[in-house]
This record gives C-alpha cells, structure tokens and sequence, in this order.
C-alpha cells in the first residue's frame, strides 16, 4: 500500500506538470521541458509540505497525499482544457488509432461533438504526442550514440554506475557524518511533529537543525513519508544528478553544440568521484550545484540573438523556472543567498552590456551558433530587441524571477530573522566593521586541513585537484573531482574560452563568467562539494573544444574514455566494502542497519553506541517514545528506520519536575547515560521504594515505573510507566 | 596557415594533457590510492564468485 501511494502520487505530481509544459513545446525544448518537470514538482512537494508543516502544523501522508493529487488534477484539467488541438483535417489521418470511439466512423473531416473533441480527442491527442515524442528523441538518443564507439563506451560505464548507485543506495542505511548529525533527525522531527517548527536544542549541532534551509530536507520527507520508510531517502540526491545530466545536454546545445558533443558533456559531468559517492548520500551538495546550472540554463532563453521571436515572447516560462530553481536553491543551504546575488548582478550586467552594445558585439550577423532546437531567425537590429525596454525587463524579472525565488526559499531567512534576530544565524554579519547581525560566530567553524593552512589559494587548489589523498570520501575534503577535471577538463577551459572569443560565443562566455565569479567568491571554493557546479564549466568547454578541434577529436575521445575508465573503477569508497555488501545482499531489509554495516567513517567514534542502536532499531515501534537526556553522538539512530517513534530532548535538575515533563510528553522509554544524574537519582528512587515499610501502603511496583530494558557500559534504556 | 595554427595548438593542447597527467599520477600518495583500489576490486571478485558459487 504505501509503494502504490508512493508511485501514485509521483505519477500525478510530475506527469501532470509535464503535460502542461508539453502545451509549451514550441517555447521550451524537449529536455528543458523535462528538467522544467522536475523542478515544478520539486516545487510542489516544497510548497506543499510548507502548507501543512508551517501553516496547518499537519504535515502527515494522508492529507500530505491527497493535497498533491488534488493540485495534480487541477494542473492536469488546466493542461487538457487549455490545449488546442490542431483543425481535424490536420489530426484526420491519426483518428482511426487515436479515438477509437465505439459505433462512429472516425475517419474523415467531420466534426465531432464538441465535448468529445474537448475532452476525449484532447487527452487521446496529447497523450499519443507525448509517448510519439518520447520514443522519438529516445531513437534520436541512441543513433547519436551509436555512431560514436567512444561515447556508447561513456554512456554504457553511465548506466552500470546508476545501477550500482540504486543498488548500494537501496542495500545500505544512510551512514554519512552530517546526515546522522543533523540532515536526517531533522527528517525525523518534522515527520514525528507534523510540523516544521523550532525544536529544544540541547547542543551546538543541534541549533544547526532548527536554523539551516531545509528545501531538501522536505524532499527527504517526501522520500520517506508515504513509504514509511528511509530504505530510498539515500537515493534522493541522484535524481539531481539525472537532472544535472540533462541540464549540461540543455546548455551544451544552447552553446549551438552537435548533439554528439552535448552528450559527451553531459556525460562528463556524472564522471566526477564527488559526484557518484555523493548521489547515495543525504548531504545537499549536489543538489544545490545541480539547481544553480538548471537556472542558468533557463535564464540562457533570455537571449534575443539566439532566440526567435516567438522565444522572446514566451521567456517568462523560463525565466518563472529559473526563479522557482534558484528559490528552492536559497532555501537549501546557508550559502544560498550568494548564487541569487551573482544571478541578478550578472543579469542586470548582461541586459546593460547589451543595452550599451559594446564593440557593437550584438549585432553580427547570422549566427552559426544558433539554437538548433529552434528555428532559425533572421538577425536582430543593433542593439537586440527588447533591450531598450529596460522597464519592463525589469518588472519580468520581478514577477517571474525574484518573486518566485523569494517564495520558494525565503522563508528560513525570515524565520531565522524572527527566531534570531539574523536571517543567517548563527553567522555573524558585519560590513564596514559595523555588526549588521549578531551571531555565535564569523564565516566558517570547520578549521582548515593543516595540508592546506599555508597555502595560497591558488596552491590550495592545485593541490586539492591533484588528489594527494588514498582513498575517495564523499565529503571529498582533499579530492573529489577525479583526474577528468584536472588532466582534461582545465585545459579544455582555456581553449573553450580562446574559441568562444574567436567564434562570438557570448552565452558560453556570459555562463563563464557567472561560474567563474561564483566559485572565486564562494567561501572554501578548494572543497569540491561545495563548487561542483564549476564542472559545469569544465564539461561544457570540453564540448567546445571538441567542436573546436574536430577531426583532430579521436586522440582526444580516446584520452576521455581512458579516463572515463579509470573513474569508473576508482570512484568507491571504503565506507561500502564488497565483503559488506556480500552480507548485507543476504539479510533481511529490517536488518540491515547503521551499527551492523559500521561504516569506515564513523566506526572509530561511534562503535560504543552500536548496541544501543541495534537495540532502538528491533524495540522503538509507532507510539513509542523516547526521552534522551544527554548530547548523543548522532540523533538519527535515536529513530527507527521507518521513523515511526518519537525522539525527545527532555532534561530538568529537579527529578520531581523531571517526572512531570516526561509523564506530561508521554514517553514510554527514557535514554540516559550510566552514573548520569538521572541515573543516580533513579536509584535512589528505587531504592526508597524497597526500604519504605510494607505498611505504610506504598507499592513495590512504584519501582517497575523505571524498568531496566537495555543496558550496556555506557547507556541504559528504561521503560517509563506511571 | 589557419590549419598549420590549429595543428600546434592542438598538440600544445595533447601536450599540456600529457604533463597534467604526469603531475596528477605522479603524487606519492597515488601508489597507496591504487594498492586500496586493487584491494577493493579483489575483494568485490571474491565475493561476486562467493555469491555465484
């Protein structure tokens, strides 16, 4: 039931969006149809879970359910109804397959009543376009790759990696450091409450719940919800990866690259170990990367030189889609603030580059590097169209960019502004030396690798892109973006830019500039997670450079696949060993859990907490709850793997008063350290209960109100009764 | 001439592929890096064979 439920209300959410965009297909291309897809559901199960968890304080799967598949056939009424079926002299010839209807000839110009044309015809009309439009650019796919030996090779080791990543995603629990420490519990406090609300905060790492954005979080919740489950919640970062993919195809051909090319690309940029390790991660790193490139491709449609006419009047779709992506972006990590800020400045420099139009540079004529997904237009007149409209550029932007990308991740700021009296607390914000918000502290707490701490930064980027590391991580401290990036992918940069300058490519130098800009002033750019958009960068110059140089190409194809290769053999990880993934294959799914894989990264530090998880994992059920008392290691493990018990930070120096907080929250277990002030006190209490004379009425059974359920050297579990 | 100027960039390019290689693999701590790579992948044949046995 909750597979069916999951599979249902996925199938609704984006096939109704993708129906509606299809109305679009003379504006959007096929595949920024579908990355405009994936965005608008992104946004609606953000939307929605915001709805219940903020507003309605009712953020559970059944009315999480039925609000989706309620917008969904809204989205999917308005999509039918508003489409316009072609006259039927145009569509006569596919009505003896498409609309079957029983007794009636379907042959021939005659018209049918209007309901069934509007209904009927409609669906039958579009939903026999989508599936034509999907096997054919599928056919379309594998003849461009099959006429390249070198990129079937890429794209055969790309899909044997996508199933390696489902398939340790699907056999292992979720074992990275900050997804115990604070990504997944608070998954689990928001699904426990129903709720997204402020929570007690007992120490430094849990604050981090209550003030980071938490966009992908609510897309872990809907990973989780309905299943009941977090056996995929791990996998939810590969759907960016997918969607990073497509977006470097979209912006390649954008560029006016060969199909080829643009596959070779987008291919590229899955072949970066930070990027394979990360997609069965619940870190957000990818995802962030991935929702910046998807916004700069859809603001690439506000180009008058590349675009017809009809493009132009239809670019508040697009750029509607790159404000929703770059809200959900803002509202996905602290950090968010920077890449709206670098969009906007670089837009509004982009339309006064253009309005002044030095070197005349916009008006050359005819281009070769026009978008082949449109067709082509005659030149523009000097200056491009449109640009002496500054106003009303300015209030599209507005509308259709700024607005949206406030909706979607403005929030947190203004809670956190609320809350905290700063919109990124706890960092400090000072300008001019003059304190804007106060904070715990300035920039970032995680001190810098010694390796690194003398360095210039320069030298911190050549050494973190040599990888003088022996083993890939998925934080990627000192490596991550494998030896495509640093033996290919930079030199590629230089002769991309040298022939964008040289052929007038100006959107390839446009995207440059704002990724180049973006990963200078990102703080700690030498850690590749958090500027894995700049391959971006890389993998669209290696599609120029192969543009550039081609029949020289096949030394060139052949040094990638040879890279591919080696990528594809080294991109793993000591955290899944084989021997581990030989025992996990055969336990059943409820046993395989964190403290039985004890993964390499956190197995020094959290060995002596395996007992007790093992034991929350077999013991916590639905209904239960369970009171902890101290700073745990992790907060994850406190939940079961279905995150159906309740997890509670309830402490008091008053044992009374304790007492009454805990009866009062109804906890049925209480988690306390051994020798603990709780510990102590308990004791005492039970031993009063023993000693009390029998005739003074007091029950011996006032001592089972604390029953001893679990117990190791460092933890005790007791049972709560009263 | 214009292909002459495109065939020396190309091989400058090849060039510069070939000395970032070098500096890339070169790095002491690659020889470690390949040892657990080697390791890791006999480990997995060991068990896929275990599995199919």
């Amino acid at each position: 039931m909750e597979i069916i439920s999951y599979i249902i209300v996925n199938l609704f959410l984006f096939s109704s969006w993708y129906v509606l965009l299809f109305k679009k297909k003379n504006c959007l291309s096929f595949i920024d149809r579908l990355i405009g897809t994936f965005i608008l559901g992104l946004a609606q199960i953000i939307f929605t879970e915001m709805l219940l968890g903020v507003l309605f304080k009712r953020l559970f799967a059944a009315p999480l359910f039925l609000l989706n598949i309620s917008i969904s056939l809204i989205v999917l009424a308005i999509a039918i109804a508003s489409f316009t079926l072609p006259p039927s002299h145009q569509v006569r010839g596919e009505q003896e397959s498409a609309f079957p209807i029983k007794g009636r000839k379907t042959t021939g110009t005659f018209p049918l009543p209007l309901w069934e044309r509007g209904r009927v015809r409609g669906v039958w009309y579009i939903l026999k376009n989508i599936l034509s439009e999907f096997k054919d650019k599928t056919i379309q796919f594998f003849n461009i790759i099959k006429r390249d030996i070198v990129l079937l090779c890429i794209f055969i080791l790309f899909l044997i990696s996508v199933c390696w990543i489902i398939f340790t995603g699907y056999l292992f629990p979720s074992y990275t450091w900050d997804a115990l420490w604070y990504h997944l519990p608070t998954v689990g406090y928001i699904i426990q409450s129903g709720a997204i609300q402020e929570n007690i905060t007992p120490s430094f790492i849990d604050l981090f719940i209550n003030i980071f954005p938490k966009n992908i979080e609510l897309f872990f919740i809907w990973n989780t919800i309905f299943l009941k489950s977090d056996i995929i919640i791990d996998l939810s970062q590969l759907l960016f990866t997918i969607a990073g993919v497509f977006t470097i195809y979209s912006i390649a051909v954008k560029l006016g690259l060969k199909e080829e090319y643009a596959v070779y690309s987008s291919l590229l940029f899955f072949f970066a170990p930070v990027i394979i390790l990360q997609s069965t991660t619940n870190y957000i790193d990818i995802a962030v990367a991935v929702l910046f490139l998807i916004a700069i491709n859809f603001l690439l449609y506000d180009d008058p030189q590349n675009f017809p006419e009809n493009i132009i009047k239809n670019k508040k779709l697009p750029i509607l889609l790159a404000g929703l992506a770059t809200g959900i972006l803002v509202g996905s990590k602290g950090s968010g603030p920077l890449f709206i800020a670098v969009l906007l400045v670089m837009v509004i420099m982009g339309k006064f580059i253009r309005y002044i139009n030095p070197f005349n540079i916009f008006s050359s004529e005819y281009k070769k590097f026009s978008v082949k997904i449109i067709p082509p237009h005659p030149p523009l007149l000097k200056g491009g169209r449109g640009d002496s409209q500054g106003k009303s550029s300015f209030v599209l932007y507005l509308i259709y960019f700024i607005v949206p990308a406030a909706l979607m991740g403005g929030y947190w700021y203004i809670k956190n502004l609320v809350v905290y009296s700063n919109p990124v607390y706890p960092i400090e914000v000072s300008f001019l030396n003059i304190k804007l918000f106060k904070g715990l502290y300035g920039g970032i707490i995680d001190p810098v690798p010694d390796a690194l701490s003398r360095l210039s930064l320069l030298g911190k980027l050549f050494y973190v892109w040599r990888e003088k590391v022996e083993y890939y991580l998925y934080d990627s401290r000192l490596s991550g973006f494998g030896p495509i990036w640093f033996i290919l992918l930079l030199p590629s940069t230089v002769i991309a830019v040298f022939y964008a300058i040289k052929r007038k490519i100006y959107n390839f130098l446009f995207l440059s500039v704002i990724l180049i800009v973006t990963f200078i002033i990102y703080p700690r750019n030498w850690y590749t997670r958090y500027v894995v958009f700049i391959l971006g960068l890389g993998t669209l110059s290696f599609g120029l450079t192969l543009d550039y140089f081609k029949e020289r190409q096949k030394t060139i194809k052949i040094i990638t696949l040879l890279l591919v290769i080696y990528t594809f053999f080294t991109a793993n990880s000591p955290c899944i060993m084989p021997w581990k993934i030989g025992e996990f294959v055969k336990l059943p799914a409820k046993e395989r859990t964190i403290a039985r894989h004890a993964p390499f990264n956190i197995d020094l530090q959290a060995r002596q907490d395996y007992g007790l998880w093992v034991w929350i994992s077999n013991n916590m059920s639905k209904g239960d709850t369970l009171a902890y008392t101290f700073e745990p290691l992790f907060l994850r493990p406190l939940w079961n793997r279905d995150f159906s018990n309740k997890v509670l930070y309830i402490k008091s120096e008053n044992f009374n008063e304790w007492i009454k907080n805990l009866k009062g929250n109804d906890v049925t277990h209480i988690l306390i350290k051994q020798n603990s002030i709780e510990d102590k006190k308990i004791q005492e209490f039970k031993r009063l209960v023993y000693n009390t004379p029998s005739w003074l009425g007091v029950s011996k059974n006032l001592a089972e109100r604390f029953k001893v359920v679990y117990s190791d050297e460092n933890y005790k579990v007791l049972r709560f009764g009263y | 001439m214009k292909e002459h100027g495109k065939d020396i960039i190309f091989v400058l390019f090849i060039l510069t592929i070939l000395i970032l290689a070098i500096v890339y693999f070169s790095v002491p701590e690659r020889v470690l890096f390949m040892e657990n790579e080697i390791g890791w992948w006999n480990e997995f044949l060991e068990v896929v064979k275990r599995v199919f046995s």
